[in-house]
């Protein structure tokens, strides 16, 4: 890269955060990240292809799905699964520092959860190398049976090679299985978290999320209670409106 | 044969450089989305029901109510006005209501499956009928909203004049229905909680990685065809609006509908109940249009396609629509072809 071309990159860099930084809606801010983040992306997949470079990481999922790049924290894959009613907007300690807090105090049991989540985890890194690896031999045919070398063709071929890959590994019974235990040790995790919050809370005296959860239920049976009886309230005005009318 | 030329400059630059350009002149205002005018006619809860405001047409006497899915939001079917669904209904001359679930809160958790369909579509339907001063109408559900269309129709067939699914799921266990694939054998009771909501973020997470690289990487790699063409900026970004908007999920209701649906495949097996309600599909009395995209990858054809094992031969109607699950129903492409379907089985 040329002392030029690196000033043009730095002016560019520095228009696009004059701009991220401004009063735009958030919408196009949203919008311009992605795109200078997917832009990057392909850029750089066209330079490894013309450098003969290994393409794997290019097809490494959860660098796709969003959990490893600059908007989005390594740790977002844990909020979403357990920012449930907004958890995180109210807590002011980040989940996984609270993990790590209650780790030492969590229960044999809850270690077995933490080992599951661990070991299916790492299977499932093991297959997504696969889908890598898949993705590569995928592309390397597409792109030696077509003589359009062009970018777009290229950003094309990489495309079809991983979702060709992704497609026939995520449906076979050991995809599947992981994904199952990944779910399940998660889910175990978040229950062995709940008991301690429940344990915690019976020790300061706040009420148990049994007590609230009976609350909740009952303010909604009241709801639809409330409602049906508008709602036959209102059926019968509308006859007697009707039969009104009729008379006259 | 690989690329062998040196890349020394960003393909990308000029075409982001394009894209500042017109964000620094135009975008002021993110464009509208759901801006036909109606107004709501009942409220319980967070749920809205909408009756949109006629166009000056000669009125059809039997209005449509739209009922969307859980899972993201019903202005999808007015996203702007050169592709909504609801605009070309009224230019027909329907009188057209839309059912808002709204964005379900921690007190909502409780909310099953009996309460959205045999409270609450139940409740909207009769408010339609009064309102619109008849004792039938017709009932039009988009993919999960069909599933409870269908429900709705199966228990309280007196009410309903004609039905269409859009979209819509049967087989849950049908060939390529890969999110039944990955839930079939999940031990919900770990996952799902029903003193808690889904997290909207969780949904959204599971519905991009069904298709991993074209949902995440490749859509925004037409920046070119963009910022050539601001309208479709613009439908971009309402797009986006969107796909980034959608609600919690009611913890309850969400967990059965796991269980009921992708784990038991309980409607399509006729083992399927809805609070004291056994669902049997033979049990719908009217008319069925049932609307499957091609390219669907969340409702595979096979899934949709179903419905005809259910419905008596001569009630039953099926189109195939060009596009996937959403262009279905809001591309350019497919809306006439879709509208004149919906026109000609309503007349």
């Amino acid at each position: 890269m040329t002392h030029n071309d690196q000033q043009v990159n730095e002016d560019l860099m520095e228009r696009f955060s004059a701009l991220i930084n401004s009063s735009i809606p958030s919408e196009y801010k949203q919008l311009l990240n992605s795109f200078q983040e997917q832009g990057n992306f392909y850029t750089q997949l066209i330079q490894h292809i013309a450098d003969k470079k290994d393409l794997s990481s290019f097809w490494d999922i959860p660098n796709t799905l969003g959990f490893a790049n600059i908007n989005n924290k390594s740790d977002d894959w844990l909020t979403n699964f357990f920012d449930i009613n907004g958890y995180s907007t109210q807590s002011k300690q980040h989940i996984e520092n609270q993990f790590s807090s209650f780790q030492q105090k969590f229960s044999d049991h809850s270690q077995q959860n933490l080992k599951q989540f661990q070991s299916a985890l790492q299977k499932m890194s093991e297959l997504h190398g696969q889908i890598s690896q898949q993705a590569i031999e995928e592309f390397n045919q597409l792109t030696h049976s077509n003589s359009d070398q062009s970018n777009e063709k290229l950003c094309q071929h990489w495309l079809n090679a991983g979702e060709t890959a992704f497609n026939s590994i995520s449906q076979q019974p050991d995809y599947i299985t992981t994904q199952r235990q990944l779910f399940e040790s998660l889910g175990a995790l978040q229950t062995s978290n709940e008991t301690f919050y429940e344990q915690f809370s019976s020790l300061i005296g706040l009420p148990s999320t049994q007590t609230q959860a009976d609350l909740t239920k009952a303010l909604h049976e009241l709801r639809i209670e409330f409602a049906e009886y508008r709602e036959r309230t209102d059926e019968q005005l509308h006859t007697l409106q009707q039969q009104l009318k009729k008379r006259r | 044969m690989l690329a062998t030329e040196s890349i020394t400059k960003d393909p990308w630059q000029d075409d982001l450089v394009l894209f500042m350009d017109n964000i620094e002149t135009s975008a002021q205002q993110p464009p509208a989305v759901g801006t036909a005018p109606k107004s709501c006619i009942y409220k319980e809860n967070k749920l809205r029901l909408f009756r949109y405001e006629p166009l000056k047409t000669k009125q059809k006497r039997t209005p449509i109510l739209l009922v969307y899915a859980l899972v993201n939001r019903p202005y999808i079917t007015d996203l702007e006005p050169d592709r909504s669904l609801v605009l070309k209904l009224l230019k027909q001359g329907y009188p057209v209501y839309l059912i808002d679930w709204g964005y379900p809160d921690a007190s909502d958790c409780h909310t099953s499956l009996n309460d959205y369909i045999n409270s609450y579509i139940h409740r909207c339907v009769t408010r339609v009928c009064r309102d619109a001063n008849v004792k039938k109408i017709d009932l039009l559900g988009i993919c999960q909203g069909g599933v409870f269309s269908l429900c709705y129709s199966a228990i309280q067939p007196e009410h309903i004049r004609k039905l269409i699914t859009l979209v819509t799921p049967v087989d849950f266990h049908s060939e390529g229905n890969i999110l039944s694939l990955w839930t079939r054998n999940i031990d919900t009771r770990l996952v799902c909680n029903t003193k808690k909501n889904i997290s909207a973020n969780l949904i959204n997470q599971l519905f991009r990685s069904i298709k991993p690289y074209q949902l995440n990487r490749d859509k925004y790699r037409h920046l070119k065809k963009l910022i050539n063409k601001p309208v479709q900026l613009d439908t971009f970004v309402r797009m986006e609006k969107w796909l980034n908007n959608g609600p919690d999920l009611a913890g309850t209701a969400a967990l059965e509908f796991v269980q009921k649906f992708y784990q038991g495949n309980d409607l399509h097996t006729g083992k399927l109940s809805i609070g004291s309600h056994s669902i049997d599909l033979k049990n719908i009395k009217c008319q069925v249009l049932n609307l499957y995209a091609n390219n669907d990858h969340i409702v595979p054809p096979s899934s949709a396609l179903a419905l005809k094992k259910h419905i008596r031969s001569e009630l039953y109607q099926e189109q195939e629509l060009n596009g996937g699950h959403i262009g279905a129903f809001i591309s350019n492409n497919t809306q006439q072809a879709l509208l004149e379907k919906i026109t000609q089985f309503l007349k």
